[in-house]
């Protein structure tokens, strides 16, 4: 027997959250805006040493691999750019806004390996592809499933309800989501970067995951992300929560060029990469 | 590469990362092997994890029994995992790689 909460309850849910600190919204903003310069986002994140000294560590890691060492966040702007930087500073703060979501059936801890490894393989798949907006790859890869993190954070017991729906029914995650939540991880998380102002391709990305084709104006980031998080569930990454596999956009092949001899060949790093990303950013989590 | 507690640091590790305090300063390179000296001065800094090079441990040669078992549990994991995509060619393109990585990692591990 299933129950349905009512979408106003959960979206409203949504929008009492408090939003995140007053420095990584105002970035927000500026990440979306086409005025924005490297200066001004050293400038906002600058004003959180918490954060700024967190973003250093990442951008000091030898995943992210740069030449040279940085001290300052200006340093790291003028040879990361701008959107990466603001796009890691995004990520570690929310990262650190659910870090304390307990276990339950489902463990946590076994969501993020999934978002870190779906973010280091967007990383790297967006490069390889040459994308635009790689520099959001990888935040966008890590923010992907955050629905599923509210799902987890207010409504535990339904959660694991959901998670047994799928396999007694033989259903997809989106199918029992909506038979117990009545809204999608896609949906809610959807609502939820809408609220903290998340970049609109951030929030395609999420909207839009298992169905990059439905994304009109980011399609190449969103389908990226696809690929991702299809490749991060074969390889048994981790557990985003769906017991079933989601179908493949058909463009994908042709869009990225793609063969299964190149993924063959890329796969090997994509492992590597999920493994350094994942000691580097368990300590958020 | 391992993240661990600053406490649970040795001598002879070696560093997978700089160690960069929170004001942005580089105290030491990633690649400089610590000492106690060196632990020492980074507790008194403040620093409280390390990112080290991970000791990877001997892997030993499976026999063609445990690989058969392997690849048995990994068809079917997939098997399972494909219920509602069996008729999805572009999924069914990527089940031979799925089952080739998921075997090796298995047999890695």
């Amino acid at each position: 027997m299933t129950t349905i909460m009512p979408i106003d309850e959960i979206i409203e849910k949504i929008h009492s959250l408090p939003t995140l600190p007053s420095v990584v919204m105002v970035l927000n903003q500026r990440l979306s805006s086409d005025h924005t310069s490297s200066g001004d986002v050293a400038e906002i994140i600058e004003r959180d040493h918490a954060l700024a000294s967190q973003v250093l560590r990442l951008a000091n890691s030898s995943f992210f691999g740069l030449r040279s060492k940085v001290s300052s966040i200006r340093q790291a702007v003028s040879l990361m750019g701008f959107s990466t930087i603001g796009n890691l500073a995004l990520a570690t703060s929310v990262l650190q806004h659910f870090s304390s979501v307990g276990d339950t059936a489902f463990k946590p801890k076994l969501f993020w390996q999934h978002s870190i490894a779906v973010a280091a393989a967007s990383k790297r798949l967006a490069e390889i592809f040459r994308l635009e907006q790689r520099d959001e790859a990888f935040t966008a890869g890590l923010l992907h499933d955050i629905g599923v993190m509210i799902f987890l954070c207010w409504m535990k017991e339904d959660f694991t309800r959901m998670l047994k729906l799928q396999e007694e029914n033989g259903i997809s995650v989106l199918e029992a989501e909506r038979k117990v939540f009545s809204l999608t991880h896609t949906e809610v998380g959807m609502h939820l970067g809408e609220h903290w102002h998340f970049p609109k391709s951030l929030v395609d990305s999420i909207r839009w995951h298992h169905e990059p084709n439905r994304s009109k104006e980011y399609s190449d980031l969103v389908s990226t992300i696809h690929l991702a998080d299809i490749l991060i569930n074969g390889l048994d990454l981790g557990c985003d929560g769906s017991h079933y596999f989601m179908p493949l956009a058909p463009e994908i092949w042709r869009k990225f060029e793609l063969t299964t001899d190149r993924l063959d060949q890329i796969i090997p790093a994509i492992l590597d990469d999920a493994v350094k990303a994942n000691a580097l950013f368990h300590s958020f989590v | 590469m391992a993240l661990i507690p600053i406490h649970e640091a040795q001598p002879q590790m070696e560093l997978a990362s700089d160690v960069v305090t929170d004001a942005g300063q580089c105290l030491l390179g990633s690649g400089a092997v610590i000492d106690e000296k060196i632990i020492s001065m980074l507790e008194r800094r403040g620093i409280a994890q390390i990112d080290v090079v991970a000791e990877e441990e001997p892997i030993e040669p499976i026999d063609a029994k445990q690989l058969k078992a392997i690849q048995e549990e990994a068809v079917a994991w997939l098997d399972e995992r494909y219920a509602l995509v069996k008729e999805d060619a572009g999924m069914e393109r990527l089940r031979p790689l799925f089952m080739k990585w998921l075997v090796q990692r298995r047999a890695e591990s």
